[in-house]
């Protein structure tokens, strides 16, 4: 039954829902885009929240800058074309919306980049974090570790008795600063635990499905690899 | 660790909240690890909520965030916040406000409110979702100004709460439960209750150290079980000759030819 009010452009979904070939691959796209999206959001709040360095989210910052740069493609051949109003408007919406998915992959970016400058030197020492970081941020690091070395040798370390320089790396005076994983963030529970221990020393809480909690990261990091619990 | 460097560390720790200045706070506290105001309002625009189409959208729009549509004339649809109120604005639809955004749930979620715990009724983003609608002209209709008090009154209610909740930071709580709160009152007490937190918690460990030194009468446990077994390892950087060798050795890690002694951890890795 077609729909009355046509339009000059012949829409390609429309062409697609007639013949309907194409229609079942390109709902599931749609409802992968809108998964990715989902996740990228979430993993800027994670990021955001977490005094660490998380594992860098290859997966879903590949596919949302594919579907932006697409998006962007798209655009660019439609440039001119678009004559109708209506048309014009749908395009500024997603201009609007590419500019919200650009903004979402730029705070990702950004947070990382501050927590790697703020532990350089623990990112560059510790095996852990360098595995989780992209090529481009770990070129980065290196890059941002010999400037401040060069920095401080010509401001100030040159100046001083050469003896005694030294950088102290052991239990009793580590000069590394490291990210402090008993700093304390908000975590929402997405599955019902149950008990669930935090210290030896007290009693454990009973943690189900939806609840905001309080606790230190470190606890927290067997819940969030598991997915059982998101940051918040 | 938190105790050997101190200035360095609990400001690392705490995210650099040591502030300097008047007039330059806003550039000198530049800190992108934190969830402002703006960036709270940006996710909460994500949020699905019910518009009614004035006229239909054949096509459905294809979106970074899904797909959105087709909307027909008057059938009520689900699109994320920021597309409802560019599509209000434009006249092209007409948002509904969302079920707890009426007067009379709201007179409800009030008297709720008056109790002890946070009514978990209300989403997760309602105040920015109300404040955002409130300022939407031809939203509410006649019961906007009833609805801007009510959700005043709600908000003060769940504050008061917020700040007794403050007072329930003890050493014995290792955590605390905030069912039902939402994002813009967590951001308003984020910054204290987590400091405070993230000190008492050093106390515990401080506590439960000096308790475990004074049953064992050996001071190195206090840098954690294994150090007590073992003498202590020399500092790397020691290792060579030559300042300019041991700032190139120190401030390039990368490049360190031998792997690094790794001191054991005085807590216990969770994973």
């Amino acid at each position: 039954m077609k729909e009355d009010g046509d339009s000059q452009l012949l829409s390609l979904s429309q062409f697609a829902d007639d013949v309907g070939a194409g229609q079942q691959p390109a709902r599931q796209q749609e409802t992968r885009n809108a998964e990715f999206h989902g996740r990228l959001r979430q993993c800027c709040v994670n990021e955001v929240q977490a005094p660490e360095l998380l594992p860098y989210a290859t997966d879903v910052v590949a596919h949302v800058a594919g579907v932006v740069k697409e998006q962007e493609r798209a655009g660019q051949l439609l440039e001119g074309a678009v004559t109708d109003v209506n048309q014009m408007y749908m395009r500024r919406l997603c201009q609007l919306d590419m500019e919200r998915a650009r903004y979402l992959l730029q705070w990702y970016h950004r947070v990382r980049t501050h927590k790697i400058e703020k532990f350089f030197m623990h990112t560059l020492i510790d095996e852990r974090t360098q595995a989780r970081m992209s090529p481009q941020e770990f070129e980065f690091a290196k890059q941002y570790c010999d400037l401040v070395g060069e920095h401080l040798q010509k401001s100030f370390l040159n100046k001083l008795p050469q003896g005694r320089i030294r950088m102290l790396t052991d239990r009793e005076f580590d000069m590394v600063v490291a990210p402090n994983l008993d700093h304390y963030v908000a975590v929402r529970i997405l599955k019902t635990i149950g008990s669930f221990s935090i210290l030896e020393t007290s009693a454990p809480i009973t943690l189900n499905e939806g609840d905001l909690v309080l606790i230190a990261y470190r606890m927290a990091i067997p819940l969030l690899t598991r997915g059982e619990a998101e940051l918040v | 660790d938190e105790q050997a460097a101190p200035s360095s560390a609990a400001a690392a720790a705490t995210g650099g909240s040591l502030q300097v200045g008047t007039g330059c706070d806003r550039l000198l506290s530049f800190q992108p690890s934190r969830l402002s105001a703006l960036q709270a309002e940006f996710l909460a625009q994500d949020e699905p909520v019910e518009v009614v189409p004035a006229a239909p959208m054949r096509e459905p729009l294809r979106l970074v965030c899904g797909e959105w549509g087709p909307l027909r004339a008057h059938v009520p649809a689900r699109v994320p916040l920021w597309l409802a109120l560019q599509l209000h604005a434009s006249g092209r639809c007409r948002v509904v406000p969302p079920a707890w955004l009426g007067v009379q749930t709201l007179l409800e979620l009030k008297e709720d409110e008056k109790g002890d715990s946070y009514s978990t009724a209300l989403p997760f983003h309602w105040y920015t979702i109300a404040t955002l609608l409130l300022r939407t002209p031809n939203v509410f209709g006649q019961d906007e100004d009833q609805v801007r008090q009510l959700c005043e009154d709600i908000r003060v209610l769940r504050d008061n709460k917020t700040l007794r909740g403050l007072k329930g930071i003890r050493l014995d709580r290792p955590a605390i439960n905030l069912n039902g709160i939402s994002l813009v009152e967590l951001n308003s007490v984020r910054e204290y209750i987590t400091l405070a937190m993230d000190e008492l918690h050093s106390e515990r460990q401080f506590i439960a150290t000096a308790d475990a030194v004074a049953r064992t009468g050996d001071a190195r446990v206090a840098f954690g079980p294994v150090a007590a077994a073992t003498p202590a390892p020399k500092p790397a950087a020691q290792a060579g000759a030559g300042s300019a060798g041991v700032i190139k050795r120190v401030l390039r890690p990368h490049r360190r030819p031998q792997p690094q002694p790794e001191p054991s951890q005085p807590q216990p890795q969770p994973q």
